[in-house]
């Protein structure tokens, strides 16, 4: 499984109470889980950032 | 996790988590006291042991909801 | 043969406040069961008290309301009163639960290796959050509750009979009800999450989890 699979599969989880948590700063801005499944669902450029992020951290 | 220091993302983001904290809420860290939300962000910023421990804290929850631990049981 | 209750209760802080009086339901259900009930209150929570009633009364179960470390439950303005390698051999044959940090780590199996039947409590810091305009009524802290119910609940089911499994198990489900019930919530709570969660992973027993006091 891919960092995007495993992103899509940890959001489809995370109860809608909590999708609004800040999980990252990116490029000096917090992002929540919900501004993050944008990116990466729509795969842009940011996504690739952001799911390498989330993986460092070991979030994902 | 004492000696080592906090990546400057990791911190930012504990930072903004805790900022969504009540501020008339205290929270009680057994060994450590009482505190106030502020104060906590502080410790965050010092890079301290309280500091650390809110770190622990966010990154253990942070990652233990990608087994799905709230939906799963 | 009537079973005793001690239960030490410092009350010198905001922390010790509120765990001692969130514990006080537990001093009254263990009198309704017909225990005997050993209540180390404030000034009495210190270690020669201790250490004389469990000397002469040899309860069977034992609740430690306290800041502590790893290796320490204190009492009264934070005075030790049980130290690992120091006196956790009176606990022999007794079953314990520490509501103070981190003691589950070390002191908790020492005292098993010296004859403890149980010891549970937390291997990490103890965390709760807590109103302060409720400071003069905790048992009407909804916040609090979040993190003490599981606690009460823990005490109460042992008094009740029930294993240390058993009690254990009621006390992670109240745990985990409060996490799930706050993650659907629009309750500023919600993002106490975390704390509870934290809590959960770190609140352990040591020893034979299948007897009862």
């Amino acid at each position: 499984m891919n960092s995007r699979e495993r992103f899509l599969r940890v959001y489809a989880n995370l109860p809608l109470g909590l999708r609004g948590e800040i999980i990252l700063v990116f490029e000096g801005q917090p992002i929540s889980w919900n501004v993050a499944y944008v990116e990466v669902y729509n795969n842009t450029e940011k996504s690739l950032k952001i799911l390498e992020k989330l993986e460092e951290m070991g979030i994902i | 996790m004492s000696k080592e220091t906090i990546s400057e993302d990791i911190k930012q983001l504990v930072i903004l988590r805790l900022e969504t904290l009540s501020s008339d809420k205290k929270i009680s860290i057994g060994s450590y006291g009482d505190f106030k939300k502020e104060e906590l962000i502080a410790h965050v910023e010092k890079e301290d042991e309280i500091g650390k421990k809110m770190v622990e804290v966010e990154l253990e929850f942070l990652r233990a909801l990608k087994k799905g631990i709230i939906t799963h049981g | 043969m009537v079973k005793t209750y001690l239960i030490t209760r410092p009350e010198h802080d905001d922390t010790t406040h509120y765990l001692s009086k969130w514990c006080e339901e537990t001093i009254t259900l263990a009198r309704n069961k017909g225990l005997k009930v050993l209540d180390l209150h404030r000034e009495k929570a210190v270690r020669k008290e201790f250490e004389e009633r469990i000397d002469k009364l040899s309860p069977n179960l034992i609740v430690l309301n306290g800041h502590g470390d790893a290796d320490k439950v204190t009492g009264n303005d934070k005075e030790p009163i049980l130290v690992a390698g120091d006196n956790e051999g009176l606990l022999r044959d007794k079953i314990v639960y520490a509501i103070s940090c981190s003691s589950a780590k070390l002191l908790g199996p020492k005292s098993i290796e010296k004859g403890t039947l149980n010891y549970s409590g937390y291997d990490d810091d103890f965390i709760f959050f807590y109103d302060p305009n409720n400071i003069t009524k905790p048992l009407s802290d909804e916040t609090a509750k979040l993190f003490l119910e599981h606690s009460n609940l823990f005490i109460e089911s042992m008094i009740k009979g029930n294993t240390i499994r058993e009690s254990k198990q009621r006390a992670e489900n109240k745990l985990r009800e409060n996490i799930v019930n706050l993650s659907s919530s629009s309750s500023t709570d919600s993002n106490l999450i975390r704390f509870l969660w934290w809590d959960l992973v770190h609140f352990v027993s040591h020893g034979n989890q299948d007897i009862a006091i």
